[in-house]
């Protein structure tokens, strides 16, 4: 990289050659010395690159009303290109493409058309290089599913609050593009509509703890059996009579369980009674002796486990004689108590209780006034959010006098500290931590309690800019701009950009250990990626990459023509979905060659899946491996999830498919139609019911549109014997169906299969560097320049030997250099 | 005296889409006439404006109305509009030449929604976004502060999530009509509750009143610490950094108002909750929760995109199975073409249920709809052929009296969008001197 002297040296010599340029003399006199690479890119271009172009090219493309807009008249001055590099890429590509020049025009050789594509390459290069910033990536908003997931990790629960923010904007084929993912109001207030939801769960006073407190009194005591109720409304029980009521208890837990009761007779022996669970087993025994008289009773008090939810118990006389065991015992009752005896009783519940008068207290010698539960007793930290314990690791103290907590900043300090560290994704300061315990306070002052108070602090960390933005140019503010050209991040920021990377998630507390240390570099980095690919959170790289890079996310909202497709449906559409991203997934885990992403004659399906592809499932229960061997499907071009979003609604569309393989397998792109031009332009057309093969040969047969054509559709009819939904097919609705095609340099193939297998070889390298070149897009969340090129091409070659293997290449792209340096270069 | 009827008691149960009339006594207007008892001309009803986009534009010629000597027939496809005829003006002949390729090439829908409220170019990218203001919120801008909320953002379908959407611009630009800035589009609410809970949500109640407090302290510290940040960041962070800060600034005014705002004017209706599938039950909702954001004066502008630019959706339920945009390139085949009239009828009947809705509501001497200006239209004409020029325009309403109703209003060729952007604003009462590529005002209007 250029030091600033250094940069302005170049720039001097370049003022100069573009004045000679202009001035048409050639010479470069006192500059020779130290040529910048500019100048030799320039001097190539006018030796090699120019001369091709004026021969080939300017008859068509000579002024800014040229063909499809293209001066390239302009190109022989490098301010031309200079002005619209943009331009020049898009004419790379077509020359690249071979689209240009037109079938029906003079055609350069095969050497002169790989000189003019080096020559243009290395102009565009040494352009790019020398004026942009380049390398640095925007500060990055966390994007929803980076979000969600980093909630879900920070936390420890999974509540995706991102769910309810607006779709995010794709920038460079991905969604976590800083550049395009902005912030607008609407966005702040969902932003505080998730913070406090996840603060809420994150810390619980324990007084707002559900509870339970009830007195079930008589009104509420149901009776079976030979009863009478009392003038204060106690149920006196007969022999072989019992009480039911019910409570509903809100979590499993020691209750305080009180029966009030007794016996008529003050003179007998006190009565045993039992008191059973909603399945007729004993929980415990109670003694009571002479109730008293009137309204009073006897009680006793047991504790008691209860489970969450409704709780029916029985209360029963036990006989003196018999052995009762809590847990064991069971009563007999438990029979007599039908579903329909509950609804009617219930049903009952209404009419008040009539005293019945008179009644013989030796028959009716037990009474039940009422029972109260109360509880849960004890410590409940249990019950308590598991993050709670972090967060609030002690309480202040309490003054009770003045209903005040006391030092509340010092310990809200502690315990956001550590917090604020995992949130922020790196050291905080002191002084950081004051502002956001200062919010504690201010609740605790306005009378609230202390976890409420906490509460707001955390909601405020989520709304802190440090939270919600990936910023990686702190400490290089404008001072610091003009000395530092080149600049690694800090050990803090390549755990961040690896974690979010790898799991579109924060980094977990092993990463920020290792960044404390100054550990993360060399072969360290190496075995992280590997410990990383291995950890579940890893499986974002197919729901956050491959389904961004392969377009699946597109089958979200694809239509498809019911009528044509009836067992087409939303769940068939997830299922194929899943199809490719656990596909995708055992490919990065068992880190298998890119290659194999085409040719594998295996896949996973779940079973409807299996029944659409009319193969045998390997489970009743979800996804997993299947053998394809005996059927015609190959590889991801035979997955029907890239097969459907590759179709239009009634229809395959083998222009869809073929750019699908141009862009995202082959990694070029092709150049767009020339404007004003529909997708079958209707006058080349004669007959419209012409078959679509037909159609698409007749306006290959404009040489306007056969230049890309011609390889784009033949790519396309490989896929043809699958249907617009990836069944496959031997004929359609009007001819049969013919699957054969040939690619540049007489490469024939014959059906899917065969084409996958055909691009896996010849394709190979391609094909890798795409993958390259679409992870390290991700990676760094910024589009990619003409600079960022040979880091491509340099990530491939050291995967080369093994086969360009997946998690190789992931490696490889952690330990390039656009992701461990961020390049601060003075904007041109 | 006068009392406001409880809308509580009114409509509680009656949902929205049932179409139930809102009565006069309702608006916050006609309830301050009344009750200070002067003349309803004392409480001028302020104008309103909206913009209704639809994508892959229109089977041209079954659009044009024909003219009659003085006077003009509705065509078949705005045949919907018959009822509403003296109150709506068609515009033709108006263009955005932005919208076209030159030597940006293909992407002709992502300019068909860029350019639409902007009339500027968008620079192609899939990255570096950058287009300009647009219309909406150049009027908003300058309202803002006079109602709860200064403009909503509505759609139907949410924004494509892979790739670059149209031949390498960013998603971005084929998703949104609405620009705040150059750089900053204006996400869309597309889930009929949350747009609704956006407009009206905030009750004044303890436990909002509670939590604005705290939103503010968090606030205050929020931004000093961006603050700190911006000392020490490079410049395009500094950049994402001031967004950061406008929005924070833009929702503290906001609960500012909220803390004064009377909302005895809360609406309590009836708004599902979660996605709402069928495309009519949808737009008629989004369509009523405008008219109810106008009614009560709680914003005064409103976009609204029927589907994105490009956009694919097959209208099942009038029976066109093919995707939208697939069909409107239909190289003059007779069914194709046949269908996409059908589409093109479809939507403007839901233009007129929102025209019909607003012209139900009294207000003053007038209906909500004479005092609105409600612009339906695409940025691209004919479909087949990404046409940008000679629009698809119907402009609904009189602006308060300010324009003249019932006409079809057939401009030079090549007119600028942009031009009625500017007498729009005029009427509004938020003029500005150019809207993209604007060359004057629109005086034909």
């Amino acid at each position: 990289m250029l030091n600033r002297s250094h940069s302005c040296f170049a720039l001097f010599c370049f003022a100069f050659f573009v004045a000679a340029l202009f001035f048409g003399n050639g010479g470069i006199s006192h500059c020779d010395a130290k040529e910048s690479k500019v100048q030799q890119a320039l001097r190539s271009w006018e030796q090699t690159g120019w001369p091709i172009v004026n021969k080939y090219c300017i008859d068509c493309h000579d002024s800014a009303d040229g063909d499809g807009g293209i001066n390239l008249a302009a190109y022989h001055e490098i301010e031309g290109m200079r002005n619209d590099l943009q331009t020049v890429g898009r004419v790379l590509d077509i020359v690249r493409f071979e689209s240009m020049p037109p079938e029906d025009a003079d055609q350069p050789s095969i050497e002169e058309r790989e000189m003019l594509i080096r020559s243009l390459d290395r102009v565009l290069y040494a352009i790019a290089s020398e004026s942009r910033s380049s390398g640095s990536v925007t500060a990055r908003r966390l994007n929803r599913a980076e979000y969600n997931n980093t909630i879900r990790d920070l936390f420890g629960f999974d509540i995706k609050p991102a769910d309810k923010f607006p779709s995010d904007e794709v920038g460079g084929g991905f969604d976590n593009n800083g550049d395009v993912l902005t912030l607008s109001p609407l966005l702040i207030e969902k932003y505080f509509d998730a913070a406090e939801e996840v603060a809420a769960r994150a810390i619980m006073d324990p007084s707002s703890l559900p509870k339970l407190n009830v007195d079930l009194a008589s009104d509420q005591l149901f009776v079976r059996g030979d009863t009478k109720t009392g003038s204060f409304n106690g149920r006196f029980l007969a022999k072989g009579a019992y009480v039911w009521t019910e409570a509903t208890v809100p979590v499993d837990g020691d209750y305080s369980v009180r029966l009030y009761g007794g016996i008529t007779e003050r003179d007998s022996k006190p009565s045993r009674f039992g008191l059973f669970d909603t399945n007729g087993v004993l929980l415990e025994t109670y003694e009571l002796g002479y109730f008293g008289s009137g309204g009073e009773s006897v009680n006793q008090e047991k504790r008691l486990q209860l489970t969450k939810g409704l709780n029916r118990f029985i209360i029963a006389v036990i006989d003196s004689d018999a052995t009762t065991k809590p847990g064991e015992t069971k009563t007999a009752h438990i029979k007599d108590l039908t579903r329909d005896v509950i609804e009617k009783q219930y049903a009952d519940k209404s009419k008040a209780l009539q005293p019945s008068g008179e009644f013989d207290t030796k028959k009716y010698s037990n009474l039940v006034r009422r029972l109260s539960i109360e509880g849960p007793r004890g410590s409940r930290k249990d019950e308590l959010p598991r993050i709670q314990q972090a967060l609030i690791p002690q309480l202040p103290p309490f003054d009770s006098n003045k209903k005040k907590w006391k030092d509340v900043e010092t310990f809200a300090a502690r315990g956001l500290k550590p917090f604020m560290r995992r949130a922020f994704r790196g050291p905080v300061h002191d002084e950081e931590v004051k502002r956001f315990a200062n919010l504690v306070r201010i609740a605790t002052d306005r009378g609230d309690s202390y976890y409420r108070g906490m509460q707001i602090a955390v909601a405020g960390v989520l709304m802190s800019p440090r939270f919600l933005y990936r910023v990686e140019s702190e400490g290089v503010g404008s001072d610091a701009v003009d000395q530092e050209k080149e600049r690694s991040l800090t050990q803090h920021q390549i755990a961040t950009r690896m974690s979010y990377f790898l799991w579109s998630s924060t980094p977990d507390d092993e990463l920020l250990k290792l960044a404390d240390e100054n550990k993360l570099n060399g072969k360290m980095l190496d075995s992280q990626v590997h410990r990383m690919l291995k950890d579940p959170r890893a499986d974002s790289l197919a729901t956050e990459f491959a389904s961004q890079w392969l377009g699946l996310r597109n089958m979200r909202g694809h239509s498809v023509d019911p009528s044509l497709f009836p067992e087409y449906s939303d769940s068939l559409a997830n299922a194929m979905v899943e199809e490719t991203e656990r596909f995708f997934m055992h490919m990065v885990r068992d880190n298998r060659p890119v290659s194999e992403l085409l040719t594998a004659d295996y896949t996973f399906v779940d079973e409807q899946l299996a029944k659409f592809y009319g193969v045998k499932a390997n489970s009743n229960s979800g996804f997993a491996k299947v053998s394809l061997a005996s059927t015609p499907r190959r590889g991801v071009l035979s997955h029907a999830s890239v097969l459907t979003l590759t179709s239009n609604p009634n229809r395959t569309s083998p222009v869809q498919r073929g750019k699908w393989i141009l862009e995202n397998i082959l990694g070029t792109a092709p150049p767009e139609p020339p404007p004003g031009v529909p997708e079958l332009e209707q006058a080349k057309i004669p007959d419209p019911n012409a078959s679509f093969r037909e159609q698409l040969e007749i306006h290959r047969t404009d040489p306007g549109c056969a230049g890309c054509h011609r390889v784009m559709d033949q790519l396309g009819f490989g896929l043809e014997s699958f249907d617009a939904v990836g069944r496959y097919r031997e004929s359609s609705q009007t001819s049969k169906i013919d699957s054969s095609g040939e690619l540049p340099g007489g490469r024939h193939f014959s059906g899917a299969a065969d084409l996958a297998k055909l691009l896996a070889v010849s394709e190979r390298s391609a094909f890798a560097k795409t993958v390259a070149r679409r992870l390290l897009t991700f990676a760094l969340g910024r589009e990619l320049t003409p600079m960022d090129q040979g880091f491509v091409d340099a990530i491939a070659k050291n995967t080369e030997a093994k086969d360009y293997a997946l998690a190789d290449l992931i490696t490889e792209v952690v330990q390039s250099k656009p992701f461990q340096f961020s390049v601060w270069v003075e904007e041109f | 005296m006068t009392q406001p009827i409880h809308r509580r008691t009114l409509l509680r149960g009656a949902g929205l889409t049932l179409g139930l009339p809102l009565l006069e006594s309702m608006t916050p207007f006609a309830r301050s006439a009344f009750a200070s008892n002067e003349s309803v001309a004392a409480a001028k009803a302020p104008v309103r404006m909206a913009f209704i986009f639809f994508p892959n534009g229109v089977i041209v010629p079954n659009w044009k109305p024909k003219r009659d000597g003085e006077d003009w027939k509705l065509s078949p496809t705005l045949e919907p509009l018959a009822s509403l005829k003296s109150k709506i003006n068609v515009i033709s002949g108006l263009a955005h030449d932005n919208g076209r390729g030159y030597k940006d090439g293909a992407g002709d829908h992502a300019r068909c929604a860029s350019t639409f409220l902007t009339a500027a170019r968008p620079v192609k990218s899939s990255s570096n976004i950058k287009l300009g203001v647009s219309v909406d919120q150049v009027a908003a801008r300058q309202l803002a502060g006079k109602t709860a909320l200064a403009s909503i953002e509505l759609g139907l379908t949410d924004s494509r999530s892979a790739g670059s959407c149209d031949s390498g611009y960013s998603c971005a630009y084929s998703s949104n009509i609405s620009w705040r800035s150059e750089t900053q589009p204006m996400p869309k609410e597309t889930t009929p509750r949350m747009a609704f809970e956006r407009l009206f949500q905030r009750e004044g109640n303890k436990e909002s009143r509670e939590r604005d407090f705290y939103r503010k302290s968090i606030l205050d510290v929020v931004s000093s610490d961006a603050e700190q940040m911006m000392k020490r960041v490079g410049q395009a962070d500094r950049r994402k950094l001031d967004e950061y800060f406008a929005s924070v600034r833009d929702v503290e005014t906001r609960i500012e108002r909220n803390e004064k705002a009377d909302r005895s004017a809360m609406p309590d209706l009836e708004v599902p909750y979660g996605r709402v599938e069928s495309f009519r039950e949808h737009a008629r909702l989004m369509f009523d929760i405008m008219a109810l954001g106008f009614q009560t004066d709680t914003t005064r502008i409103a976009t609204l995109m029927l589907d994105t630019a490009g956009g694919s959706r097959s209208y099942k339920e009038i029976d066109v199975k093919e995707g939208h945009h697939q069909l409107s390139h239909h190289r003059d085949k007779e069914d194709q073409v046949e269908k996409l009239k059908r589409i093109d009828h479809y939507l403007v009947q839901q233009y007129a249920y929102f025209l019909e809705r607003l012209n139900a509501i009294s207000e003053g001497e007038g209906t909500l709809l004479d005092h609105s200006m409600i612009l339906y239209g695409s940025g691209i004409s004919d479909g087949n052929r990404h046409r940008h020029e000679d629009l698809p325009i119907v402009l609904a309403g009189g602006a308060g009296g300010k324009i003249q109703t019932g006409r079809y209003i057939e401009t030079k060729l090549e007119r600028p969008m942009g031009n009625l952007f500017l007498s729009m604003l005029d009427h509004l009462g938020t003029p500005v001197d150019s809207i993209g590529d604007s060359s004057g005002r629109l005086t034909e209007l």
